[in-house]
């Protein structure tokens, strides 16, 4: 208490990625005004990063730094039992949080000992994980029917798939580390993805999004397929299209930063997910029909085209700004 | 509820910079304190060293005024015993003088030596011889001079000579008031 009256708080949150880290500065002060500071820096720039971090450090003693996590190994499983989480993760190697009785998240203790040791000129308060961060954004919507609910990240999308407030199946996928994805969309012209994508086995039909100039006819008729928007008014899909319409954000097309390419990388991944959450036995499988994005990025609306025209999902999109989520975690956790 | 992977760490509002300040302010409250109590104990000191000397001097003051009483004392004794030694010689002198006035034809039986005065009782052939050979020098010292005479056997006198000497003050008032009447 004493702390608060003398100093001001300086939340520090930090989103890491392969290459970029975003680093968002709320200074709450005594009588309770907050200012916001965000830097975003190349992951590469370690120095830099620190010097900037040590230097909001410096602004008081009262200061917490917080971390989405960004592990490969983390995960959630749908269960708190101990005896059933060993079927989804290994507790000696993972540390594991019960966020209800139904479900919990869970990270690799060797990550966490890696990230703490990556920010140890600073040190480290809070680690995150994504799937807390999904559930509290979503906290309205995952008490309703069989969801999927998607957090896109920078080069990470986490996953989950709730009904009524029980987890079903949740994974965490580093874009980075999808090669047989990045290596080949990330460097081919639009020209060539109908090849590339041919060398994807996930049973989409290719001559649907074709780029030649044969099947650009069908993919004008595509455009018609927006038409599938009249699922929306299909009674099943529209009530919850309306209730977040004004929710809905349709990112700045000419942002370079997600590209068609990646926005179909994003959708097949999502799509292999949800594979293989029908083909995984140890998740009660149900039909999916409504997919919660959580929009950290500006994703194009070509993602949500993929999913609404090839899996027919209701999408709903939320722009999610992912550092102040984090930092109202960390002053939730602080309560 | 918990939701982080970590603990956040402590925070203490004693920073490097509060620390170095309570450090230093710290040593120089120690530093006024320690001064403060030092100069207090040697006030105390100070104090119950003046009362002690300000006792002791009493004490001396209290042992000079006896001594000098006591000086006093022994001045007085010292010129009493010296006024006597002077009364003593001049009265030696006096007996011996008076012993070498008495002639060999009288004799003296009894000598009172009084303080302002001198009884003889003796024995004269008559009383011509008493008054020139004794009587004579008697007058010449005392100021007053009686004598009697009873007879003895063989025709001698028996006689009684009282000589007085009249008070040295007296006669220095005497004197003092002749000198204010000259």
């Amino acid at each position: 208490m004493l702390k608060k009256l003398l100093y001001n708080q300086i939340y520090i949150n930090i989103i890491a990625s392969n290459k970029k880290t975003i680093i968002y500065v709320e200074e709450v002060g005594i009588n309770g005004s907050s200012q916001n500071t965000e830097e975003v820096f190349e992951t590469s720039q370690k120095q830099k990063i620190n010097a900037f971090l040590l230097q909001n450090i410096k602004k008081s003693p009262i200061y917490y730094i917080s971390l989405l996590d960004n592990s490969l190994a983390q995960g959630a499983t749908p269960t708190c039992s101990s005896k059933d989480i060993a079927q989804f993760c290994d507790m000696g190697v993972v540390n594991h949080i019960c966020y209800t009785k139904q479900w919990g998240y869970y990270t690799s203790k060797l990550d966490i000992l890696e990230l703490k040791n990556y920010y140890k000129v600073t040190g480290l308060d809070f680690i995150f994980s994504p799937f807390l961060l999904l559930v509290n954004f979503f906290k309205d919507k995952i008490a309703g029917e069989l969801s999927l609910y998607v957090l896109i990240g920078i080069d990470s999308i986490t996953l989950s798939i709730f009904k009524d407030s029980e987890l079903f199946f949740a994974e965490a996928i580093d874009m980075q580390n999808q090669n047989e994805f990045q290596d080949e969309l990330g460097i081919v012209d639009e020209e060539n993805i109908e090849e590339d994508l041919s060398l994807d086995d996930s049973g989409i039909n290719l001559d649907d999004i074709g780029a030649d100039d044969e099947e650009m006819d069908s993919l004008d008729d595509f455009d018609d397929i927006e038409d599938l928007d009249t699922f929306d008014e299909m009674d099943e899909f529209a009530e919850d299209e309306n209730e977040e319409i004004s929710e809905v954000v349709m990112p700045d097309l000419s942002d370079g930063e997600s590209s068609f390419g990646e926005d179909y990388h994003r959708f097949s991944l999502i799509q292999s997910a949800i594979n293989k959450f029908y083909k995984d036995d140890r998740f009660s499988s149900d039909f999916i029909q409504q997919i919660y994005i959580a929009d950290s990025i500006g994703i194009n609306s070509e993602l949500k085209k993929f999913l609404e025209e090839e899996m027919f999902l209701n999408v709903v999109i939320r722009k999610i700004d992912l550092p102040m989520e984090v930092c109202e975690l960390a002053k939730a956790e602080r309560k | 509820m918990r939701y982080s992977y970590i603990i956040p760490r402590k925070k203490s509002i004693f920073t490097a910079e509060i620390r170095l300040v309570i450090t230093f302010f710290s040593m120089t409250i120690f530093m006024l304190v320690g001064t403060y109590s030092f100069l207090l104990y040697k006030d105390t000191m100070f104090i119950k060293d003046k009362r002690l000397i300000e006792n002791q001097k009493i004490v001396f003051q209290k042992n000079t005024k006896e001594m000098e009483a006591q000086i006093l004392l022994i001045e007085k004794q010292n010129s009493l015993s010296q006024k006597i030694f002077t009364k003593n010689s001049v009265l030696k002198d006096s007996i011996k003088n008076l012993f070498d006035l008495v002639p060999q034809r009288i004799t003296l039986s009894e000598a009172k030596l009084l303080e302002n005065g001198l009884i003889l009782y003796g024995i004269t052939p008559n009383k011509d011889v008493y008054n020139f050979m004794l009587h004579a020098p008697l007058r010449s010292i005392f100021h007053k001079t009686y004598s009697s005479f009873y007879p003895a056997k063989g025709g001698w006198l028996r006689f009684v000579s009282t000589n007085y000497m009249d008070d040295e003050t007296d006669e220095i008032l005497d004197e003092n008031k002749g000198e204010k009447h000259d």
